[in-house]
């Protein structure tokens, strides 16, 4: 979907970024990551020609970005900050309603929109259709912010630490909601964080850059079975490292069939080994029911499996 | 609403002193029983309004569209060398007396309208681009990058999201330039132009009190409706704060 | 390759007002109209030389702006001013040779768009050179000392604004003195009444908005407006209680003038008292509390000093603004500058315009930029 090709990028005399080379695929939530001056956001605002790159190619959906113009490859990517930057005079509505406005949409088709995108985002349209964007709280603005960028049904959403101001339980619910989205709209996410929980949580493939240069890009798994150097091992944690390698693995990968009654505590089976672990500790036990949403069990997990 | 009710009662209570000091001789010659002309003729004081709003709007209107622009010119990344030199005129500029300046345009256009103009037009842009610059740099950075990511181009960034949100603050510089503005034109028939300010100075010269607080209470009058005016026209651009 | 674009802007500028414009105009008295007299006819071999500086800031756009560059820059602007004027004083000592005494040279429409130019191209490069508010004034001090020196010495006598002057010297000097008097007697009173009024605003915020409101109308009211509603009633209290009169206080001159000075001047005292006060950080006065100063103590030594810069702000705009109040207030006869430019207004006589009216701009710039000082000062100062 998204290709650098031996991307260089100079500003005056530093350079940035240095022989990239770097391929997303279409459906992928890939989450560079970095510590500041990596030049991660540099990349991501390469893709929507924010910055253009000084040498090399990227290719959008296999045009060369350059050949078209940048208006127009915006309109088609959905782009998502830090600091929101909702339009203050406009209320929800009008500020979702921006690109579908540009491109010329009906308005009965942006209506039907704008109701799709609030659902999406969990925020009650009656509530929040007609306020203005100082009247919400930070979390429902970067909702909104979200809601924005995908209103023209853009095919890749680039998003640029867009939960780094939020405090930690909306920011929780935030991550919670785009890993949903992705799910259920299989757009082709492109993510740059410093947090490496946010990184290993949200991505299907996590990119680590370094002074303007790729070190590992592999699957949250594999990066973590696999550091490929002692930077990407520091990057990893040392002390919760192993908690980390708990985080991307699922119950349902290491549970046993129910055949005896447990104490009290469930977990789902789609929950990972770290929340398990922590119930298991809270409770005190060495083996917990997994069951479904509607409390079905379906088997049980025992701390010695977890350690396997 | 009572900005909206204020504004009404002013504009009616200034209609009704107009209506009313035509008629209002044998008021005047009662308080100034030593004039033998109480009451100004030369003009109606229609005529006077008019011409004093005729005036200090084609001036504002020039003062806008070269004002507006030239601060438009200078944020942006083509005209940002010359932001400074702008500031520089225009910090220095409003520190001469704007009388200092009707009267300079006299040696150099001569009498009559024109000077009035040119000299209510050039002390008028400078409030005007100095608010034009300071607004639209406090557009939030943020709302700017997000227009330009999305899609925008710079046209319409400018028109949707920078001059609305500039608005407030590019209309207080519009507010300063027509107060001072009104001010100047009143003492603009000493140049030889058509205003409110004639009845006064005409007064002042022939020892005539009673011009004198016609054309005061008339152009003071009309300053404070207009000021009215631009209160409310603050509050109605401010709408999306407020709630 | 151009550089500096505005300075090149600048330069276009200098160059039409040298190429297309007269810099002296010469008539042979004053009722008929001059002759424009270009800068090439007053190149002579005195003068030639004169025209370097001029040159020199030119080629200003297309050098590379080194810190170098732009000094030399900077006092070639200078000099530019300094060398003009130098020509235009030499060329009307000429023209003076081969006329009648009646006649006239005054300064043509060339010499002020060059003298403009080079003005805002020395205040643009001193800004570009990126000088502390010191080194600017200095620059800006030496940049009027030749201009200064010329006209004290008697080099610009041939000038027809020098003669004016000449003719007029005693009303140019008393003039000069009661301007200075109506804005001083005007402040006197804007001090005693609008600092404390400030404060009060300061601390009881309702109330100090219903000031605001009422001193914010006064301001909208034109200043001719003013001066005009405020005759009558003196002047019939001046006929009511005629030892007022003897004071000095009737209808016309410096009574309504300081009086309307004084309602105008107090808005932005009172305001910017109530702003300097109030951007005082909360935590240093509650630190002083602590710490067990008195309410007056406090005041003194912690508000006053920190609230200082907003308040010399203030002071400025105030002032500045008073100095063009007084010139209108010449028009009921309070005297001062404003006199001898609306005589040369009411009488056609341009020289007498130019003599009222470059004076009063040339003091409100000065005391601008003295009292930006002095609040860029307050700002290092011990606080």
């Amino acid at each position: 979907m998204i290709e650098f090709r031996n991307i260089c990028k100079t500003f005056g005399e530093t350079t940035v970024v240095r022989d990239l080379n770097l391929t997303i695929d279409r459906g992928e939530f890939c989450v560079l990551i970095g510590s500041s001056g990596s030049g991660k956001s540099t990349i991501l605002k390469m893709i929507n020609r924010l910055v253009e790159h000084t040498t090399g190619e990227i290719r959008f959906a296999d045009a060369e970005i350059r050949t078209i113009a940048p208006e127009v490859l915006r309109r088609r990517i959905g782009y998502a900050i830090q600091s929101v930057g909702l339009f203050p005079h406009w209320t929800v509505e009008a500020n979702i309603a921006t690109v579908p406005r540009l491109l010329g949409w009906a308005p009965d088709r942006i209506e039907a929109r704008i109701a799709e995108l609030l659902h999406l985002l969990n925020l009650d349209a009656e509530r929040f259709r007609k306020s203005y964007p100082h009247q919400l709280s930070g979390g429902q603005q970067q909702r909104v912010g979200v809601a924005r960028a995908l209103a023209a049904d853009p095919d890749v959403l680039l998003m640029d630490e867009p939960f780094g101001a939020l405090d930690p339980i909306t920011r929780d619910s935030l991550q919670a909601e785009m890993t949903r989205i992705h799910a259920e709209t299989g757009k082709t996410i492109v993510f740059v964080t410093h947090d490496i929980d946010e990184a290993l949580r949200l991505a299907s493939r996590v990119v680590i850059l370094d002074n303007g240069q790729v070190v590992q890009a592999a699957s949250p798994r594999d990066l973590l079975n696999a550091p490929a150097n002692d930077f990407v091992r520091a990057f990893l944690g040392k002390d919760d490292y192993g908690l980390k390698l708990l985080s991307v693995e699922t119950v349902a990968e290491r549970m046993r069939p129910a055949i005896e009654a447990v104490g009290e505590g469930a977990v789902l089976p789609e929950d990972n080994l770290r929340l398990a672990l922590s119930r298991m500790v809270a409770l005190k036990c060495d083996r917990i029911a997994v069951s479904t949403m509607q409390g079905a069990r379906v088997g049980t997990l025992f701390l010695s499996d977890v350690v396997r | 609403m009572t900005m909206h009710m204020r504004f009404a009662a002013g504009i009616v209570v200034f209609g009704m002193l107009l209506l009313a000091l035509p008629h209002s001789a044998p008021l005047f010659a009662a308080l100034f029983p030593a004039l033998d002309r109480p009451l100004y003729q030369q003009q109606s004081f229609a005529a006077l309004v008019l011409a004093h709003l005729g005036l200090v709007a084609a001036a504002t209107v020039l003062a806008m569209v070269v004002g507006i622009g030239a601060g438009i010119f200078v944020t942006r990344r083509q005209g940002q060398e010359f932001r400074r030199l702008i500031e520089t005129l225009s910090a220095m500029g409003q520190t001469f007396p704007p009388v200092a300046v009707l009267a300079l345009a006299v040696p150099v256009i001569g009498f009559g309208f024109w000077p009035a103009f040119i000299a209510l037009a050039l002390y008028g842009v400078l409030p005007i681009v100095e608010n034009t610059v300071s607004g639209l740099e406090g557009v939030d950075p943020a709302a700017k990058e997000a227009a330009e990511g999305i899609g925008m181009t710079p046209l319409q960034r400018l028109g949707q999201i920078e001059l609305p949100l500039a608005a407030p603050i590019i209309l207080a510089g519009v507010r300063t330039s027509v107060t001072i503005n009104i001010g100047t034109a009143a003492i603009a028939s000493t140049v030889g132009a058509v205003s409110l300010g004639s009845p006064i100075i005409i007064g002042l010269n022939g020892n005539n009190t009673a011009y004198i607080v016609q054309g005061a209470l008339l152009v003071s009058g009309l300053a404070i409706v207009v000021d009215m005016g631009f209160n409310l026209l603050a509050g109605q651009l401010g709408r999306w704060k407020v709630r | 390759m151009i550089r500096n674009r505005s300075l090149f802007a600048l330069s276009v500028l200098l160059v039409i007002g040298a190429m297309a414009l007269p810099v002296l105009n010469h008539a042979p008295n004053r009722l008929l109209s001059g002759q424009p007299v270009s800068l090439w006819g007053l190149m002579s071999p005195a003068t030639v030389g004169f025209v370097l500086p001029g040159l020199v800031l030119i080629s200003g756009p297309f050098l590379r702006q080194s810190p170098r560059v732009l000094i030399a820059l900077i006092g070639a602007a200078g000099l530019t001013l300094a060398g003009l004027l130098h020509i235009a004083a030499v060329g009307a000592e000429g023209l003076a040779e081969a006329a009648s005494p009646a006649a006239r040279t005054s300064f043509g429409a060339g010499f002020w768009v060059m003298i403009v130019a080079a003005a805002l191209a020395l205040a643009d490069l001193t800004a570009r050179a990126g000088f502390g508010p010191v080194i600017r004034v200095v620059i800006g001090f030496a940049a009027v000392l030749p201009v200064a020196a010329m006209m004290l010495s008697g080099h610009l006598d041939q000038m027809s604004i020098m003669k004016e002057h000449a003719n007029k010297a005693d009303l140019f000097r008393t003039s000069l003195i009661r301007h200075f008097v109506i804005v001083v007697a005007a402040l006197v009173p804007t001090l005693v009444v609008g600092v404390p009024l400030g404060v009060l605003a300061y601390r009881r915020a309702r109330l100090g908005g219903a000031i605001l409101s009422v001193l914010n109308i006064i301001q909208t009211v034109p200043s001719i407006a003013l001066f005009g509603l405020l005759m009558a009633p003196l002047s019939a209290l001046a006929v009511a209680v005629p030892s007022l009169k003897a004071l000095g206080i009737s209808g016309i001159g410096l009574a309504p003038a300081v009086i309307a000075l004084t309602l105008y001047s107090i808005l932005p005292i009172v305001r910017n008292t109530a702003e300097g006060l109030a951007q005082v950080p909360r935590s240093v006065v509650e630190a002083a509390m602590g710490m067990g100063m008195t309410r007056a103590q406090i005041f003194w030594r912690v508000e006053v000093p920190l609230a200082r810069a907003v308040f010399l702000s203030g002071l400025r705009v105030t002032v500045v603004q008073a100095i063009g109040l007084a010139a209108v207030a010449a028009l009921i006869g309070a005297g001062g500058l404003g006199a001898i430019m609306f005589q040369g207004l009411f009488s056609n006589a341009l020289d007498l315009v130019l003599l009222g009216a470059l004076p009063i701009i040339a003091i409100a710039v000065v005391a601008d930029a003295l009292f930006k000082l002095l609040v860029t000062l307050s700002h290092r100062g011990p606080a």
